[in-house]
């Protein structure tokens, strides 16, 4: 049996931590027992040696040891990786594999002997294995099929196209050009290169630029359209009743989504329904297309109304008034697309959704509340978080123009070493900080009270006995790491002044 | 050493490790009654760099303490380029040192003058040309 390694997977989870996290929570994450997480930390300082890379804190958990890897080039994190991992694959990347395979095939179902022979598991992991698969499937609406030794993926196709979507995971490409390096699923090249031709060509052809994160959306749905159909043929088109209808269709990028479609048929040999032509369509028309707005027609009064009511809910939960006029065009040019993503089931996965979640939770939370109205109310599909996190963006973009400059102080032990270096460098980075004051710790102790309004206090040394104001201590390098903590107070606060 | 003068060269000649060199540069300083307890005034730099190190880029460092037993405010230009001092665990070598010792009563006009030499530090180009040639015998402290 080749030795499962989950030990990269581990380290990945620990370095997106910001703190301790407990082995439960690891073990849960990574669908394996908690002994098993202490054994992966064990086996992982072993093999780094002193200092530990990863230390344990009783009653805490665990935590990267940042000191020990923390490198501004990111060398030694990189170092430490490839010394475990011996080019084995976790158990999440195993079935992450077993499935995409029997994605791209279903309904047809393939020998579970060969979907394993390279995996070199027992029949009691092959088992464990469905009953996980079986779990995540059941998200889509999708069964796995198990009929004597063969194993099929059974369901709609929208539902297999997505899920397949999904597993393929492009969402941290940004650029085209990073699709290799940044995908963890094998990706036919041949392929790969003609769907990004196709869609740089339609951009020429319209004039336009279809904006990220809309341009790998539609690579996805193409790359997977043309598998589907080289895999299964006919059995991988879309049902007729799945087609989905806009009522009011633009000239320009109907006869963009047939051209398309003619050449994916030319490229494919295969002949595809209209419905594939529509979903085309469909994507491009969900895209924030850049350059095209001012050449559509009228925008719908329902964007516009649903649009309004968000401001008006999102004002009303955060207790804040915020300018409509500043925030509406933008707005209104988003809404306009998601009611067609919804109306057409497009997922638009948003790759910044957790990070959003963490820095801006006051206002990610009102969208959400806001959205569930907004469902109701205008008789929507249920709208994702995803689509709220987008939106949480304008909201927090309007939040933080609209906010009072925040103050700082700045100390280290003499108040003249350090601190006044770190007053350029602060000046230099963040030039929205208000430097009240640089000081000296004793400075700051004897004279507390004078400081009692500054929101925050950056120093190159703790300062033990403060309670009230947040203090983030950060190197005399000022590194990027450093710069990163700052931003998030800032956003933090800011969001809190409100 | 020019009496009055704020900025005083010093030449690393050998291999030392962080402790060693606070103790050697105190003690020079000590000898020329500039400190009156040297080992007090190394204690007080290695304490803060216990607190958090004092790397300003990646081969400059500045260490930096205010003392009662600190005569005279003092930078100190300390050139190691011909022998690096190790200076974290992540293995940073230094090359070059701004060691800062401040009297506890500093007049105000020389504290602003040494106020507006560290802001010039700043700048990661301004920092590492301290360093880019050793400082003659005549102007230096050997240690």
């Amino acid at each position: 049996m080749v030795k499962t390694d989950i030990n990269r997977e581990l380290m990945n989870l620990l370095y997106q931590q910001d703190s301790y996290v407990t082995a439960k929570k690891l073990s849960e994450e990574l669908e394996v027992s908690p002994k098993t997480v202490y054994r992966a930390i064990t086996h992982i300082n072993e093999k780094v040696g002193a200092p530990q890379l990863i230390t344990t804190a009783k009653g805490k958990g665990v935590e990267i040891n940042r000191s020990r890897s923390l490198n501004e080039s990111g060398q030694f994190v990189q170092h430490d990786l490839a010394k475990l991992s011996e080019d084995t694959l976790s158990p999440s990347k195993r079935r992450k594999q077993v499935m995409i395979r029997l994605l791209y095939v279903s309904p047809r179902a393939i020998d579970v002997q060969y979907l394993y022979e390279h995996f070199y598991v027992s029949d009691s992991v092959i088992s464990n294995d469905e009953k996980i698969i079986n779990q995540w499937l059941d998200r889509y609406g999708l069964r796995l099929q198990r009929t004597n030794r063969k194993a099929s993926i059974q369901g709609d196709e929208l539902a297999v196209r997505q899920a397949i979507s999904v597993l393929t995971d492009l969402t941290g490409i940004i650029d085209f050009d990073n699709i290799f390096s940044r995908s963890e699923v094998a990706l036919n090249q041949v392929d790969v290169n003609f769907v990004i031709d196709l869609i740089r060509d339609a951009e020429k052809d319209l004039e336009i630029e279809i904006p990220y994160p809309y341009d790998v959306n539609l690579f996805s749905h193409i790359y997977i359209l043309i598998n589907r159909y080289r895999n299964v043929g006919q059995k991988g088109s879309l049902p007729a009743n799945q087609v989905p209808g806009t009522i009011t269709q633009n000239k320009e990028l109907l006869h963009c989504a047939e051209v398309l479609s003619h050449r994916i048929e030319q490229y494919a040999h295969v002949n595809l329904p209209q419905a594939e032509i529509s979903f085309i369509y469909e994507y491009l028309e969900s895209s924030r297309i850049t350059n095209l707005s001012d050449r559509t027609e009228v925008v719908p009064q329902r964007a516009i109304l649903i649009a309004d009511d968000y401001v008006r809910q999102v004002s009303r939960l955060l207790q804040i008034e915020i300018d409509g006029k500043a925030i509406l065009p933008d707005l209104i040019n988003h809404v306009r697309p998601m009611l067609n993503r919804l109306e057409n089931g497009i997922h638009a996965t948003n790759e910044l959704l957790e990070q959003i979640k963490q820095e801006y939770p006051s206002i990610f939370n009102a969208v959400c509340t806001a959205s569930l109205k907004i469902e109701q109310d205008y008789e929507l599909p249920k709208i994702p978080v995803d689509e709220s996190a987008f939106i949480s963006i304008y909201f927090a973009r309007a939040v933080e123009q609209s906010a009072r400059p925040l103050h700082i102080l700045i100390a280290c032990t003499t108040g003249v070493g350090t601190a006044e270096l770190l007053r350029v460098k602060v000046s230099k980075n963040l030039p929205e900080l208000v430097i009240d004051d640089v000081v000296s710790m004793r400075q700051y102790q004897v004279n507390r009270e004078q400081y009692s309004g500054v929101d925050f206090i950056i120093s190159t040394v703790p300062i033990r006995d403060e309670q009230v104001i947040p203090v983030i201590v950060v190197s005399a390098l000022f590194s990027t790491r450093d710069q990163t903590a700052i931003r998030k107070v800032v956003t933090k606060l800011s969001g809190a002044t409100k | 050493m020019k009496d009055g003068q704020e900025t005083q060269a010093v030449l690393v000649k050998r291999h030392l490790t962080k402790q060693q060199l606070f103790n050697r540069v105190c003690q020079a300083l000590g000898d020329r009654a500039l400190i009156t307890e040297p080992e007090v005034a190394a204690a007080a730099l290695e304490e803060r760099e216990r607190l958090a190190e004092t790397l300003i880029t990646e081969s400059v460092a500045m260490p930096h303490c205010q003392s009662d037993v600190v005569k005279q405010s003092k930078i100190l230009l300390v050139n190691c380029k011909r022998y690096p001092i190790t200076w974290d665990a992540a293995g940073h070598q230094v090359e070059g040192l701004v060691i800062l010792l401040l009297a506890k009563d500093a007049p105000q006009d020389q504290l602003l003058r040494i106020t507006d030499f560290v802001r010039q530090l700043a700048d990661n180009d301004v920092a590492d040309s301290l360093f880019e040639t050793e400082p003659t015998a005549a102007d230096s402290i050997e240690i």
